[in-house]
């Protein structure tokens, strides 16, 4: 069977004011408004024929008829742009085409831009408990408007005009948004998804305003983070809760008693205990004071010192407890229990010097007996909180800059979660 | 089947489709073997007449950047469409059944040919005008029964994606090279 010759986009002059209009989806389109003076052409027949006179003056838009780019890996041209606008505020809808795909849209609010297409198979789109459930995600419902036509140039595949009505409901999964529009009884959805500045930049050669706002369907920088980091956060911190686990599993936690030790009124009468053999390298140990005094205090000095060498390792505790009976009734405070962490033991034989200074509500030294004793071995807990405290410090912050932007993107919407409507 | 050559002239269009190009539907091998160009009120569309290997046609509508595959089905035009007058008065959004399976009535149009060419499972006498109602199913599901003078005529079938089809021999357009 022969083919045909090559198909070629058509020139018409406008049926009112004879400007040059290109006709660049024959066929496909039904109509054309003239970019120069708005009049409506029906374009469907091989006869075309005024649909509707106007005499409008041109409009502005930002991308041209006739200009094509590549979205999404697949090029598209310009054959069509309106104006609509609701109790928002207005936007730009352009019409695209490729004769190989079919139409889509470009949607321009303000500074933010998106790539539409119209969804055909709408048993897809199901409610759930968020709002609507499409494609693997839930959307949100997010705004509901009325919107209406305000101007219309270009190639159309329906007859559009100025002062069509439509109702629409919006519903976000970011960076998705999916739009319910309502004409009488037809009802047309579609999917957009947000489009970053460098991508229409890339696709039509235009410099985008800078954005100084959240849009409905904007997807947050920080989400994206925390998502792409979440799995080394997590192995981050399992990472951490293996090590700290070995680390309890292998400590010995070796009870080993020192003796009872009477406290002196002041520094400078040293009791020496021991010695006690330590045998595990590099160890940490709890050194710990156990007593039963009463409205008295206790601060204990100790050092470790190894036999042999001479090496010390100084550290202290104090014990104090105080109670009685006022207005409130009964009261207390203070511990009987002293204790500290002595890190990094090498192996060895110690003696345990203990000096210290005490004293009671009468200003005597007090006279009870204090047990010490200390767990050889044990397992450290800090270093465990300060490595979880450092993974979380970037997600936590991640986390806050998206409360921050969620908080923002949902501002203008009637139906916000967080309940921070403006003051009227 | 008949041949019709070439009845008044099919209109200028930007389509990559034309007579002789292949293409597939649900795994099945075809060739686009005839055109109607059709026409209503407010716009136009082809009808591509295809034949698949098994010599069964098809119809491939091609409408505003959609494409529908339907297949004349008489079961569904017998199982109790409503009378034509009632049928030019259905609302879209009204529910039908053809098959025993559920549509929703999107559109009701008065459509007569303007065109014709190669051969085609069937033709429009010209001039005769047809009520068309064009009706959603679940899905992707979908179809159009036509009123003619004396017959009733459903055609069921699916939307199809322009890429799913894998096209051969398509015209050449103009500015747009051979791939999408």
């Amino acid at each position: 069977m022969p083919n045909e010759k090559t198909a070629a986009t058509k020139s018409i002059n406008c049926l009112a004011c004879g400007a040059p209009i290109t006709l660049r989806a024959l066929g496909a389109s039904v109509m054309v408004a003239c970019p120069s003076c708005g009049t409506q052409i029906d374009v469907s027949k091989p006869e075309i024929q005024v649909i509707k006179k106007y005499n409008a003056t041109a409009r502005e838009f930002d991308l041209a008829l006739g200009s094509r780019g590549v979205l999404r890996g697949k090029p598209f041209e310009i054959i069509g742009a309106m104006v609509r606008s609701s109790e928002d505020g207005s936007w730009t809808e352009y019409l695209l085409f490729n004769p190989l795909i079919g139409f889509r849209w470009l949607v321009q609010d303000r500074s933010h831009w998106s790539f539409a297409q119209t969804i055909k198979d709408i048993s897809a789109i199901k409610p759930n408990y968020l709002g609507l459930h499409y494609d693997n995600r839930d959307f949100r419902k997010y705004a509901v408007g009325n919107a209406v036509v305000e101007s219309v140039i270009g190639e159309f595949y329906w007859r559009v005009k100025v002062g069509d009505k439509a109702e629409t409901i919006d519903y976000i999964a970011p960076p998705w948004l999916l739009s319910r529009e309502k004409t009488g009884a037809e009802l047309i959805w579609s999917l957009l998804v947000y489009l970053d500045p460098a991508e229409i930049q890339a696709a039509f050669k235009i410099q985008p305003q800078p954005r100084d706002d959240v849009a409905a369907h904007q997807p947050c920088a920080a989400t994206e983070t925390l998502s792409s980091l979440k799995r080394y956060i997590w192995a981050a911190l399992g990472l951490a809760l293996l090590l700290q686990m070995a680390t309890v599993i292998t400590a010995r936690n070796q009870q080993i008693p020192i003796g009872i030790y009477t406290p002196s009124a002041s520094h400078g009468q040293e009791a020496v205990f021991g010695p006690v053999h330590l045998d595990a390298t590099h160890s940490l140990n709890e050194l710990t004071a156990a007593t039963s005094l009463s409205n008295s205090w206790v601060d204990l000095d100790y050092a470790l010192v190894r036999k042999g060498t001479g090496e010390s390792y100084e550290f202290s505790n104090s014990v104090e407890f105080y109670s009685g009976v006022d207005s409130d009734g009964a009261w207390s405070e203070g511990s009987n229990l002293g204790s500290s962490l002595v890190p990094a033991i090498p192996a060895g034989d110690y003696d345990v010097v203990v000096d210290s200074a005490s004293g009671d509500a009468h200003g005597a030294p007090s006279q009870t007996p204090i047990q010490l004793s200390l767990t050889h071995n044990v397992a450290p807990w800090q270093n465990f909180w300060i490595a979880c405290a450092v993974i979380l410090i970037y997600p936590v912050f991640l986390i806050y800059r998206r409360f921050v932007f969620e908080r923002e993107r949902w501002s203008d919407s009637a139906f916000n979660p967080y309940h921070t409507k403006k003051e009227e | 089947m008949e041949s019709v050559g070439r009845v008044a002239a099919v209109p200028d269009d930007f389509s990559p489709l034309q007579l002789g190009v292949t293409g597939q539907f649900a795994d099945r091998h075809f060739n686009i073997v005839g055109r109607l160009a059709k026409v209503w009120e407010e716009g136009s569309w082809n009808e591509w007449c295809v034949m698949f290997d098994d010599q069964r046609f098809g119809w491939l509508g091609e409408a505003q950047g959609d494409l529908v595959m339907t297949f004349d089905t008489p079961s569904a035009a017998q199982g109790g469409v409503p009378h034509k007058d009632q049928a030019a008065l259905a609302e879209p959004g009204t529910n039908w059944r053809l098959d025993g399976k559920p549509f929703t009535v999107t559109d009701v149009k008065q459509v007569s040919c303007q065109g014709a060419e190669g051969e085609l499972a069937e033709v429009f006498a010209p001039g005769e005008e047809v009520l068309c109602v064009d009706l959603k199913g679940s899905g992707l599901e979908f179809a159009t029964v036509e009123y003619r003078r004396a017959s009733v005529k459903a055609y069921v079938g699916r939307f199809v994606e322009f890429a799913d089809c894998r096209f051969a021999n398509l015209r050449q357009l103009d500015g747009w090279g051979a791939k999408a």
